[in-house]
């Protein structure tokens, strides 16, 4: 009983951390957006990642460190550090605590419980939406050389589906309406997702990013599904080499989606993406993006997270037993 | 054909393949769709009897008493069928929790607006022809 008090325990200092690291990269998020605007699409999207990604990152960091002190005592039992005379929960996997009472066994029960919705629900979506691609019941074809499952239906439609292993689907009536220059853009845009494992990345940025504050997190991940959108228009004009062809492509594409049509989708006018993306292929291609510098920053903090576990370690205990008592 | 669902229901394996025989003009009595599609693959009658059944109850197919069986026919054509499977795929992959596992060439549920899209093909064409007088 005494080991699930001491879970219980290092449990609250997670979700702890994790709303805490939230609240810090929100208030970072302004900063990054603007620091990488004029970064590559390729470099502001790993930027934009590494940001949704350090919140669960810079809690677990703070989890290990917590519990560094107790995983050493096991290692070398000799340099006892528990206070034992301190009348506080410990985070200790030597001295192990009793449960810290009622009220956070039930918090923590609901944390859990939302964290096995939230992933039961992907998990639904994604079998769902596996399912609706089947129901189409695709051919995999060749499309300008590039394998596609085609699908019925007039509207045109062109798009990656699936997280593991993602899927171009084509409808036959884009085939129809597209020239064959326009088709080589797109499957080279969306053949360019798949390699560079876009939906998986942003499933887990949704992921990880949950702790954010909600306009935040929204920018944050409007961000990052902007500059992997710019990035695949990017590999697509260096594979056709021709910028103004892919953007003469999406033009065409986004006029096709607007015309009359007896359409069967739900449309709203909203941040499609399509304008800024159109300008920046007519703009000269950017050069810059100091991604590498922001990861090495990263790193030091985690470093310094890790390297901080004595204070940190008493700080939370001293943290935890303001909280139970 | 009439009375397509707006939604069409999602199809299990053996239900789609059912509705594809039965497209194909295939008879729609239990024991024939049980010849064409159930010996190869090793299933009873009961189950294609209730595959039909399910699919009937679904909307998909309507069925008429000749004799003692069910004579079942579709009551939504596959063209139709399929076209609301693609608005159904597209709506519901492009919002909510899906949204993550897919990324389409342009987001196929929200436009730019006809100002901005004007002002684009504008900006394209004076492009492509700068690019034209440069090569002449």
């Amino acid at each position: 009983m005494k080991l699930l008090g001491t879970m219980q325990l290092f449990l609250l200092a997670g979700v702890g951390f994790a709303l805490l690291a939230g609240l810090v990269v929100s208030a970072l998020v302004p900063a990054v957006l603007r620091w990488t605007a004029a970064w590559t699409p390729a470099a502001r999207h790993r930027a934009l990642l590494l940001t949704s990604v350090a919140p669960m990152v810079l809690a677990l960091a703070s989890v290990l460190a917590v519990a560094l002190p107790s995983l050493l005592a096991l290692a070398w039992p000799a340099p006892d550090h528990c206070l034992v005379e301190h009348d506080h929960p410990h985070l200790c996997l030597v001295h192990l605590s009793a449960s810290a009472g009622g009220w956070s066994a039930g918090l923590l029960l609901a944390v859990l419980g939302w964290l096995a919705m939230r992933l039961t629900s992907l998990a639904r979506a994604l079998a769902r939406g596996a399912a609706l691609v089947r129901q189409l019941s695709p051919s995999s074809r060749r499309v300008a050389d590039r394998e596609a499952w085609v699908v019925p239906g007039r509207e045109p439609v062109c798009l990656s589906v699936g997280v593991l292993r993602p899927k171009t689907v084509v409808s036959q009536g884009l085939l129809a309406e597209a020239s064959p220059a326009d088709l080589t853009v797109m499957m080279e845009h969306e053949h360019a997702h798949q390699r560079r494992h876009d939906t998986l990345l942003r499933v887990i940025a949704r992921f990880t990013s949950t702790t954010m504050l909600p306009d935040s997190r929204r920018s944050l991940l409007a961000a990052l599904e902007l500059s992997s959108e710019r990035a695949c228009d990017e590999e697509s004009a260096l594979r056709v080499g021709d910028r103004l062809q892919v953007a003469e492509t999406l033009v065409a594409m986004e006029r096709r989606l607007s015309a009359p049509r007896e359409n069967v989708f739900v449309v709203a006018f909203g941040p499609s993406g399509v304008p800024e993306r159109v300008e920046a292929l007519l703009a000269p291609p950017r050069q810059s993006g100091a991604y590498a510098m922001m990861l090495a920053g990263f790193v030091v903090v985690i470093f310094v997270v890790l390297a901080s576990f004595e204070p940190l370690h008493h700080a939370t205990e001293t943290a935890l037993g303001l909280l139970i008592h | 054909m009439s009375g397509a669902p707006v939604h069409p229901p999602l199809l299990g394996d053996l239900e789609a393949t059912v509705m594809a025989f039965l497209w194909d003009g295939g008879e729609g009595e239990a024991k024939a769709v049980h010849k064409a599609l159930g010996k190869a693959r090793g299933i009873t009658l009961n189950t294609i009897q209730s595959t039909l059944k399910r699919l009937f109850e679904k909307g998909l197919l309507a069925r008429e008493k000749v004799s003692h069986a069910h004579v079942y026919t579709p009551r939504v054509g596959r063209d139709e069928f399929q076209r609301g499977a693609l608005g159904q795929l597209v709506s519901e992959l492009m919002g909510g929790e899906t949204e993550a596992m897919v990324s389409a060439f342009v987001h196929l549920t929200e436009r730019a607006g006809p100002e901005h899209l004007e002002r684009l093909e504008r900006l394209v064409a004076q492009r492509r022809r700068l690019i034209g007088r440069a090569k002449r």
